[in-house]
């Protein structure tokens, strides 16, 4: 693990505020994201993923690496929301029935967590674009800007708008997300996702 | 929810990144080939659509939501752990004179007027008076202003080490400190104005036991903060809101500009202003944020109700409900920033939790908490011990050392 982490791992613990404004900062929007996609209730998610924050401060638990403080807030945030469904189905059903049957698939779960964690990483990356790059991509994605909004908003140029929405996507590397062994009809998919980005 | 899950994901965004070895490579290929469910979660990211649904909801998320309320229980934890194990201390046999005063009151379930002691600072020089050496050591009122600034890189500017003049510079923006030692956020004309089009944030962290800070912001509005206290706010405001965020206590002089409307936001509830006076305590441990108007109109907003409030009006919310309050003391609210307490008709935990945020010390409560009210405007010049002589000629024992205040029980 990196000195970096070691370091705010140990800063975490002692209580420094600048410590967790930067934990919170990388974790709190993913937890939020991942706890919405369980509970399809956007102010249930934010509180959910705020407690998970309250926990990780009461508790202060010992972490070795920045990896199991994020596995604590996740896991946390994920038995809360299971917590939570239970509590809303508890008067269709017996007592018996909610112990033994959780309200929620795995597999929602584990999509909820690999969806908020990549998309979460794509944010960031957008950030630490070029300068140039950036702004374009950020109206784009995350903005979800058309191309005449963004025209309007930043004064530049159609093509030019055009050109860094193209090259800045490209700098993502996003078209590495789909797998080697990929499918015929997900290669279709892919490579109408990319020459749409090329146009 | 297994470890292995996060695992996958970490390959993903390393081989987005292009740090992947031929063998983690591999790794991954045969992580995917057994989970169909990945694949899909990842497949779906391909979409642009899909991408940008996600991304847009991510980044719809309010970070500054709840991130007051997380930090005062960081600073609760703080405190916590900052105890210490207790010595025995003798308390003073009280003079009988006193104790009579203190059961008559009682007795006649009055409240304690402590007024002409409070006011009567001279009466109580800060020597310890005879027989009263239970008080370990004295805790001076605040002498200086410990304030903070956390700069947009997560930088500290620890303003009392800093010299007079320009202490920083942020996004084009001079942050000035003056000789009386008010800070000044002066925007730089000369820079041009659309290279900036993101906000760029600092927050100024005012901790208890520290001076009132006064800060002018880069668009000319005053803010005093009141101990234990954070203001965060963009070096230089852009758009169409002037956005800050308080914990804690703060007065607003915000300069008129019709175009941008300055909106406080603090823990849930919005005040929003043109340009205005006005004061807003929203300390955690007194449940309740007051925002009181002294000049001008603002717009009170929570959980979708609003109250608009006129010079002297007062709205208070409590557990997300707002109420209108007309005939409120404006001496009473603005005591803070004119240096002095103001106590009217309000029991002791009231008195000491005001007490404990000046003079940064801890209150605990050994065992009942004691009856009885007080009512005083005692200066914010005076000593923690001066302070305390009120409430220990009201009968109430207690000890004090390391700066932690037990309150033993009624005498």
């Amino acid at each position: 693990m990196a000195v970096n982490d070691i370091e705010l791992l140990r800063r975490l613990k002692q209580g420094d505020t600048v410590a967790f404004d930067h934990i919170y900062d990388l974790y709190y929007k993913p937890i939020c994201f991942f706890s919405e996609k369980i509970l399809t209730n956007q102010l249930l998610a934010e509180d959910i993923a705020t407690e998970s924050f309250v926990k990780l401060l009461q508790k202060n638990p010992e972490f070795d690496t920045i990896q199991q403080l994020r596995s604590f807030l996740y896991r946390t945030a994920k038995n809360a929301c299971i917590d939570e469904l239970r509590s809303q189905k508890r008067h269709l059903q017996s007592h018996e029935e909610i112990r033994s049957i959780s309200p929620v698939a795995e597999d929602v779960i584990e999509k909820a967590l690999i969806t908020a964690e990549l998309l979460q990483f794509i944010y960031l990356e957008i950030e630490k674009l070029p300068e140039r790059y950036r702004n374009v991509v950020r109206l784009a994605l995350v903005e979800g800007m058309e191309n005449e909004e963004i025209v309007e908003r930043t004064g530049l140029a159609n093509q030019t708008v055009r050109n860094h929405k193209a090259e800045g996507i490209k700098l993502l590397r996003l078209s590495l997300l789909h797998n080697r062994g990929v499918s015929p009809i997900l290669l279709l998919c892919i490579l109408s996702f990319l020459s749409e980005k090329n146009l | 929810m297994n470890e292995q899950i996060f695992h996958l994901t970490d390959l993903v965004k390393r081989k987005i990144r292009g740090e992947l070895t031929e063998s983690e490579h591999h790794e991954l290929d045969s992580l995917l080939n057994k989970s169909a469910l990945a694949r899909e979660a990842i497949e779906q990211l391909s979409n642009e659509l899909i991408l940008k649904e996600g991304l847009e909801k991510l980044n719809g998320y309010d970070l500054e939501k709840n991130r007051a309320y997380l930090k005062q229980i960081l600073y609760d934890r703080i405190l916590a752990a900052s105890e210490h194990v207790p010595k025995e201390v003798v308390m003073p046999v009280k003079r009988l004179w006193w104790r009579r005063m203190t059961i008559a009151a009682t007795v006649a379930g009055v409240l304690l007027l402590a007024h002409f002691l409070f006011n009567k600072e001279s009466q109580y020089p800060a020597s310890k008076p005879a027989g009263s050496n239970h008080m370990v050591q004295d805790v001076p009122a605040p002498d200086k202003n410990r304030a903070q600034i956390k700069l947009s890189d997560g930088s500290i500017l620890y303003l009392d080490n800093a010299g007079n003049g320009s202490v920083a510079e942020q996004a084009g923006v001079e942050i000035i400190k003056m000789a009386d030692g008010r800070i000044e956020y002066i925007v730089d004309d000369g820079a041009s104005s659309e290279a900036v089009t993101a906000l760029v944030y600092n927050t100024l962290e005012n901790p208890n036991g520290s001076k009132v800070i006064d800060m002018q912001l880069a668009d000319g509005s005053h803010v005093w903060l009141n101990a234990g206290s954070s203001l965060r706010y963009p070096v230089r405001f852009s758009g169409q809101q002037r956005k800050v965020l308080i914990t804690g206590e703060a007065y607003f002089e915000v300069s008129k500009n019709e175009k941008a409307p300055f909106v406080v936001d603090v823990n849930g509830t919005s005040i929003q202003v043109l340009g205005t006076h006005f004061n807003v305590n929203a300390y955690q441990e007194e449940g309740v944020v007051r925002t009181t108007l002294l000049e001008g109109a603002v717009k009170v907003s929570r959980n979708g109700a609003e109250l608009k409030l006129v010079p002297g009006e007062q709205a208070a919310e409590k557990n997300g409900v707002l109420t209108a309050v007309k005939e409120v003391n404006l001496e009473q609210v603005m005591a803070w920033k004119n240096g002095s307490f103001y106590f009217d008709d309000v029991d002791i935990e009231t008195v000491l939790r005001e007490v404990a945020r000046w003079y940064d010390i801890e209150v605990v409560y050994a065992g009942k908490i004691p009856e009885g009210h007080y009512r005083g405007k005692p200066s914010r010049s005076l000593s923690l011990t001066q302070i305390l002589k009120v409430i220990e000629y009201s009968g109430v024992k207690f000890k004090l050392e390391d700066k932690k205040l037990t309150i033993l029980s009624n005498g």
